[in-house]
């Protein structure tokens, strides 16, 4: 009786009600999650002069010396369609790659990709496992100005050939949940924050009162550049974008 | 809780963002920004009296910045918490969900700006151990400048030394060895024949946190590595990296 109270407690629609009631809030969730490789949303961006570079370990030979293990990046557009599927085997412990339009074969856009790790070896005790990657991007040719992974989006089994997973993070039925960007923007020429959906729901948003709605897996940029202050208001429990600041033809690219 | 904390070097000018509100908009308006320093042997408190920008944040800019003082939000009554021998866990202020974030921006005069969250959270001062970070991720070779900064926050009002190292991970050497300070910002200059994928830094017996910068033609990038148990997120991730981390102390000793 009292696992199955849990398990409705702990059910998707259950979750979504209590958080928006503020019942025992629950915003991101893996307890329940068995020997998978976890991947952030990560941002590229080949737009505008725009280069990235992702910086990545090989976590399964850095950790367990397994030379076999395979590592997947996934491509997708800003309207979460599949562009490019790299599995990549013989890796080095850290590893790099640049993504730039010649790469997705002309595309000058920003999307999303996701990096997951995958193993035959059979492992004693469950594993979970989660790229943090370090992407750079590179404005107008110069410096590649480096992020960490930041949000939690989606899963795959670490043996092969599994499906991917999502909805790590949780929603709610209201847009309620606040987040106030802990920085002064002012002073630049422009400001941009990049937002994805790292779930299979519709995430609806306010940026200072200018409401904006991302479909599962999509992404967007918004152009903050009049304002001093973000206020964010979501029916997403973990929605922490990524600031460009620009003057003349500097960049800082940061988690905010 | 969370300290703060900046950079003071050569070219480079630094501002310190502290906000007085949390993520969720929550704002504290009876909060006052210390300055904590060590003085004969001790720590020091000093309440600043710094204007505030837009009623909610305070701005910390280069003359108030050096390597070896720390800074924290605190209210009157945390006061009494103040120890002279030891770093408190003063309040909950900086505790939230997702991550209360600072911001301290490094600049190069007449040049670019690169900015990281700057906070070191009280539960690591109290703790020892070794940093384990890869240094290619975040500094590129064919920069003019790459540098190291290793922040160190111990919470007895020491200036101990202790070891870092660049270790070939491929070959099992020591590529360099450098003597750094708790409680201070060390900063290691990079030379452009030593990064490459396989080599790491690693530390004996302190914490710290990694932070690289590179610059060029007065472009700036400055960021902070994952420690490595944030890619393991199972309860057994301890235990993977104490066996990783035995590896690197094989090598220096």
């Amino acid at each position: 009786m009292k696992l199955l109270i849990k398990k409705i407690f702990n059910n998707n629609n259950i979750i979504k009600i209590r958080n928006s009631i503020g019942l025992k809030k629950l915003y991101l969730d893996i307890k329940n999650l068995q020997n998978v490789s976890i991947s952030d949303s990560f941002l590229w961006r080949t737009d505008k002069t725009f280069e990235t570079t992702i910086k990545f370990t090989n976590i399964l030979k850095h950790f367990d010396e397994d030379e076999l293990s395979k590592t997947s990046i996934i491509f997708f557009s800003k309207n979460n369609k599949l562009i490019k599927h790299l599995d990549i085997s013989n890796l080095n412990i850290n590893n790099e790659i640049i993504i730039n339009k010649e790469f997705l074969n002309g595309m000058e856009d920003y999307g999303v990709f996701y990096i997951f790790h995958s193993s035959k070896k059979k492992f004693e005790k469950n594993i979970l496992i989660s790229n943090r990657c370090y992407v750079g991007y590179s404005y107008k040719k110069n410096l590649y100005s480096f992020v960490h992974g930041n949000t939690l989006a989606k899963y795959t089994k670490i043996c092969e050939n599994e499906k991917i997973s999502t909805d790590i993070v949780k929603t709610s039925y209201l847009l309620n949940k606040r987040y106030k960007i802990q920085k002064i923007i002012e002073g630049y020429d422009k400001n941009e924050l990049f937002f994805c959906n790292p779930t299979s729901q519709i995430i609806k948003f306010k940026v200072n009162g200018s409401f904006k709605k991302l479909n599962k897996g999509q992404s967007v940029i918004i152009d903050v550049t009049n304002f001093k202050i973000v206020s964010i208001i979501s029916n997403c429990m973990f929605l922490r974008p990524i600031l460009f600041n620009y003057k003349n033809d500097y960049l800082d690219v940061h988690h905010c | 809780m969370n300290f703060f904390f900046g950079i003071n070097y050569k070219n480079f000018k630094t501002e310190l963002q502290i906000p007085l509100f949390k993520n969720s908009d929550k704002f504290i308006k009876k909060i006052n920004l210390y300055k904590c320093f060590i003085k004969n042997d001790q720590w020091n408190y000093k309440v600043l009296n710094f204007k505030k920008k837009f009623d909610c944040f305070y701005l910390i800019d280069s003359d108030e910045i050096n390597n070896n003082d720390i800074f924290f939000l605190a209210d009157k009554e945390d006061e009494k918490k103040f120890n002279q021998n030891s770093l408190m866990d003063y309040n909950s202020f900086t505790n939230s969900f997702p991550e209360y974030r600072a911001n301290l921006k490094l600049k190069l005069i007449n040049g670019g700006f690169s900015s990281y969250q700057s906070e070191y959270p009280y539960e690591m001062t109290k703790k020892r151990g070794s940093i384990l970070s890869s240094i290619n991720n975040l500094v590129n070779k064919n920069a003019e400048q790459n540098y190291i900064c290793i922040k160190n926050i111990f919470f007895e009002p020491i200036n101990e030394q202790f070891k870092g190292f660049l270790i070939n991970y491929k070959n099992k050497k020591v590529i360099e060895e450098f003597d750094l300070l708790t409680n201070k910002t060390n900063i290691i200059e990079l030379k452009g024949s030593q990064i490459n994928d396989e080599t790491y830094l690693f530390t004996d017996k302190f914490l710290g946190i990694p932070l690289y910068i590179s610059c060029h033609n007065g472009h700036i990038s400055f960021e902070h590595t994952h420690p490595p148990h944030e890619y393991i997120l199972s309860q057994n991730r301890f235990e993977k990296v104490a066996e990783l981390k035995k590896k690197f102390h094989e090598i220096i000793n």
